[in-house]
């Protein structure tokens, strides 16, 4: 994390920018000591960022790991080669249903507070998606943006380990190690505590760098524990653990520095009402919103949610119990629930999902997708302007490599998002050797 | 025993007794994929049980140790996420059939093995690939096959194209499984579903012609498979790409491009024989200077606390020490056989080090040093076997002592000082302190577990 340089397999040197490290450093007071003092503010449940409006959000990021695919998760239903290239697993629109329209569509029209759009009438939710639809879409906090990846001029891979590796980094340049979210904090002076999380025992690549973030499976864990007296053995391992640039030791150093903050969190439970499932991606966000409401100094927080590799048998969409219709239950539903717990406080919290690409517009032999490129991406917020933006292919066919060709770069929604969101850095160090372009309009500025 | 003989012996087996005399009962490992498959729907978990405590009991008490280590490396490689479905009980053959078979053989051979897999062809979805006129191969298998098993990507370049992923779907169409008593779920060659095109891969430096006819496809279908798989065992991209994992394993997350070089070189030379491969690397200088350079992966991590604990493992696959060291194993970050992904856990440190994973690794180290065997189930320490037999004078000396002699630690006078006031002793205090307090000794050996150098090796 920490390395000034490293070898990549060529044997290249690559130089590392430590200046915001040691900013970070300066500021902790280079150990443990002075976040003792942080920590005596863990007990408040004060939302986070009132108090301070300049820090701007608390961003969370969702990594649909495996290749989500756009195209039945937020369906051209209506597309003459969307229905005939996907003949079994197409989502269908409204009008196809005589009677009851449950197993439809959910339509992406203009209408309610929702304004109105260039794609409106285009596009419908997987029919999973109705909690979703119903709450964050009807009261125009949830943008989509389809055909989104990384541009094929950059790179076409449709590896999942090279493609997340190139999202992560922001770009497809091998010398970029660290992740564009850790570059994009390292431009903030003011963080303190538990200012990143990753969810889950290992941190994701969009937190590798500079800034120290923390990979935390759960809240009630994230201690020292199991010794006869876990106060003095944290005191040990942090003689024995010195912030000294070693990878290792620094995570612990700095992991010692926040333990007793995060212990101090108790639980007020979901609000207004929010209920939330049992997967992996509803209980990262439970956690989230805890974090959030106990005021720990979080900015960032990264939750990956997974199964999105449906090369077989992702069924009709009409069907409940088909493999990818409750995928997109799972997720609609995880989503739906931390924007309901939130309540207003979401008007200082932007979510944004990522995946590493969509899949091929045709269906397979196995009743799945196989890799392809372009895919669906959501924002979530009170600060959101409902919609569905960018550019998306008049007419989409099974091109000679079978994609949706990648219409708007993944960049470009991220970095309106930050820029307005989380204003303070700068985007030439966030996404190297992307130009900008003029925002597509997802979100507001200020709160 | 020098180096070059330990190696020598551990690369032959001979003379080395395994861990299996261990596992009566078992029957799990043994049985083919059709009595698995009953056992599965009779008996739940027990053949995650099996295969799971196996591999512990395996990794903590075989003297054959770099056959573990490198069935570790080769499961890990040929990745299987055994939660899908079938995979439950295909695992497991997989787990003996390939991997143990093949670990220390040839490479040609253990890829071929894991491409008739029934669990791989499962996992990555081969066996439901259709290539018949009018029908879409799955792509799936032929990808990961190009990309993690054989050729690679390195520093971003790979030799082969989206066209040649394809391709190899294609030839590799037909390889599925069995739904035949019998013969139930093990690898059968479905011609009927295999592809007939001409076929080019790498530009034409490997290639079949047409199989349009019945009698064609039906008798050289497999053969073109076959062929192709030992084709990209011996392509000198695999061999660098084997290379650099093996080195990155062993010897450096960085290692250097003449060490993958020579590797590269005596795999080629060998026909894709492993044992002189490991040979080349464990007698290599970068080998002999890497002491301390890796951070030990959190299942080595564990494992390495139980063999320097001198920990007992009661051998009951269903049992308590099965469940907690199952546990544990999840909670370290890198669960056996739990990767969900065809790449395996990432072996660099930069990619899994990380706060959450350290925290468990303190907590369980301190976990097991207060194993004292009440329960006669669980895994069982026992701490007062560790002691030298003439104390030193100071319980500071005892702390640096056990660290030194039994864990392999430099431990400096600061870090021994810090254990004493954690487990409240004085330093300058004797020994006893430690040595005939319970408590005291297991505090010291647990903050001894959770010293950054027993995270590396």
């Amino acid at each position: 994390m920490t390395e000034v340089a490293e070898l990549t397999e060529a044997g290249v040197t690559v130089e590392r920018t430590e200046v915001s490290r040691r900013k970070f450093l300066a500021l902790t007071g280079a150990g443990g000591a002075t976040m003792v003092a942080v920590s005596a503010l863990g007990n408040q449940y004060a939302f986070a960022t009132p108090g301070n409006p300049s820090q701007g959000d608390v961003l969370v990021v969702v990594f649909n790991r495996g290749g989500m695919d756009g195209l039945n998760v937020v369906a051209p239903y209506r597309m003459p080669t969307y229905q005939s290239l996907r003949p079994t697993i197409r989502v269908k629109p409204p009008e196809e249903f005589s009677g009851s329209t449950d197993g439809a569509g959910l339509p992406l029209d203009s209408g309610g507070s929702v304004a109105s759009f260039p794609l409106s009438g285009v596009f419908g939710l997987n029919p999973g998606m109705t909690a979703l639809h119903a709450g964050p879409w009807a009261n125009g906090h949830l943008a989509v943006v389809h055909a989104a990846g990384m541009p094929a001029s950059e790179s076409a891979t449709r590896s999942h380990f090279e493609a997340q590796r190139n999202w992560e980094a922001g770009s497809a340049r091998l010398n970029i190690t660290d992740g564009f979210l850790n570059r994009h904090l390292s431009a903030f002076s003011d963080l303190s505590g538990v200012s990143a999380v990753g969810r889950g025992s290992t941190l994701q690549a969009l937190l590798r760098g500079s800034v120290p973030a923390f990979a935390m499976s759960s809240i009630a864990t994230f201690g020292v524990r199991g010794f006869h007296d876990n106060k003095k053995a944290a005191t040990a391992l942090s003689v024995m653990y010195p912030d000294n640039g070693d990878l290792l030791s620094s995570v612990g150093s700095q992991t010692l520095s926040v333990t007793s903050m995060v212990s101090g969190i108790s639980d007020p439970g979901p609000q207004n009402g929010a209920t939330y499932g049992w997967d992996g991606l509803a209980q990262g966000l439970r956690e989230t919103a805890r974090l959030i409401r106990a005021d720990v100094g979080l900015r960032a927080v990264v939750i990956d949610d997974g199964g999105w590799d449906t090369h077989t048998d992702m069924g009709a969409p009409a069907d409940t119990n088909s493999s990818f219709r409750r995928r997109t239950n799972e997720f609609s539903n995880a989503l739906a629930a931390f924007y309901t717990d939130l309540g207003t406080a979401m008007n200082e919290v932007t979510v944004v999902t990522l995946s590493e690409f969509g899949r091929t517009i045709n269906e397979n032999s196995s009743g799945g997708t196989d890799h392809g490129r372009g895919t669906a991406m959501f924002v979530m917020g009170r600060n959101v302007n409902g919609g569905v933006y960018g550019d998306f292919p008049n007419t989409i066919t099974d091109g000679p490599e079978g994609d949706l060709t990648v219409a708007n770069d993944f960049r470009h929604v991220v970095s309106e998002v930050l820029t307005k969101r989380m204003p303070g850095s700068d985007m030439g160090q966030v996404f190297p050797g992307y130009t900008q372009m003029t925002p597509l309009g997802l979100v507001n500025s200020g709160s | 025993m020098g180096t070059a003989a330990w190696l020598d012996q551990q690369l032959s087996r001979s003379g080395l007794v395994g861990a299996d005399n261990m596992l009566s009962g078992y029957v799990t490992l043994t049985n083919t994929n059709e009595q698995n498959y009953q056992v599965k729907k009779n008996e739940g978990d027990r053949i995650y049980d099996e295969l799971d405590h196996a591999t512990l009991i395996r990794a903590v008490y075989s003297q054959q140790q770099l056959y573990e280590v490198m069935c570790d490396f080769w499961t890990n490689h040929f990745n299987i996420w055994r939660r899908a479905d079938w995979l439950v009980h295909l695992k497991t053959r997989d787990n003996e059939s390939v991997i143990r078979k093949y670990a220390l053989g040839k490479f040609s051979d253990l890829l071929m093995a894991s491409a008739k897999s029934p669990a791989m062809l499962v996992y990555l979805d081969n066996y439901q690939s259709r290539g018949e006129p009018g029908q879409q191969v799955n792509e799936n298998y032929g990808r990961e096959l190009l990309e993690l098993h054989t050729l690679g990507i390195i520093d971003g370049t790979h030799v082969y194209s989206e066209a040649d992923i394809v391709g190899v779907a294609k030839v590799l169409s037909g390889w599925g499984i069995s739904w035949d008593a019998g013969s139930l779920h093990d690898f059968r060659f479905n011609y009927w579903n295999h592809n007939r095109d001409a076929v080019s891969i790498l530009g034409g430096a490997w290639k079949r012609p047409a199989r349009p006819n019945w009698g064609d496809y039906n008798v050289n279908g497999l053969a073109d498979g076959e062929s192709l798989i030992r084709f990209l065992a011996r392509h000198q991209s695999t061999a660098r790409h084997l290379a650099t994992k093996l080195a990155r394993r062993f010897v450096s997350d960085f290692p250097s491009p003449a060490l993958v070089q020579r590797l590269a070189s005596v795999y080629l030379a060998n026909d894709t024989a492993i044992a002189p491969v490991l040979r080349e690397l464990f007698l290599s200088p970068e080998f002999n200077a890497s002491a301390n350079q890796k951070v030990k992966r959190p299942v080595d991590w564990m494992i390495s606390a139980l063999r320097s604990t001198g920990a007992t493992v009661p051998t009951a696959a269903s049992g308590k020490a099965a469940k907690d060291l199952r546990k544990i194993s999840a909670g370290l970050g890198q669960p056996l056989f739990e990767r969900v992904s065809p790449d395996g856990w990432p072996e660099a440190a930069r990619y899994w080090v990380g706060s959450d994973g350290l925290l468990k690794r303190w907590e369980y180290g301190a976990s097991l040093a207060r194993s004292t065997g009440e329960d006669a189930e669980k895994v069982k320490v026992n701490l007062t076997a560790l002691l030298p037999t003439q104390l030193p004078s100071s319980s500071a000396d005892l702390v640096t002592w056990l660290g030194t002699e039994r864990f392999q630690l430099p431990i400096t006078s600061g870090d021994a000082a810090a254990i004493c006031t954690a487990i409240g002793v004085t330093p300058t205090g004797a020994a006893g302190q430690i040595a005939s307090n319970a408590k005291q000794l297991q505090g010291c050996v647990a903050l001894l577990l959770a010293h950054p150098a027993f995270q590396r090796r």
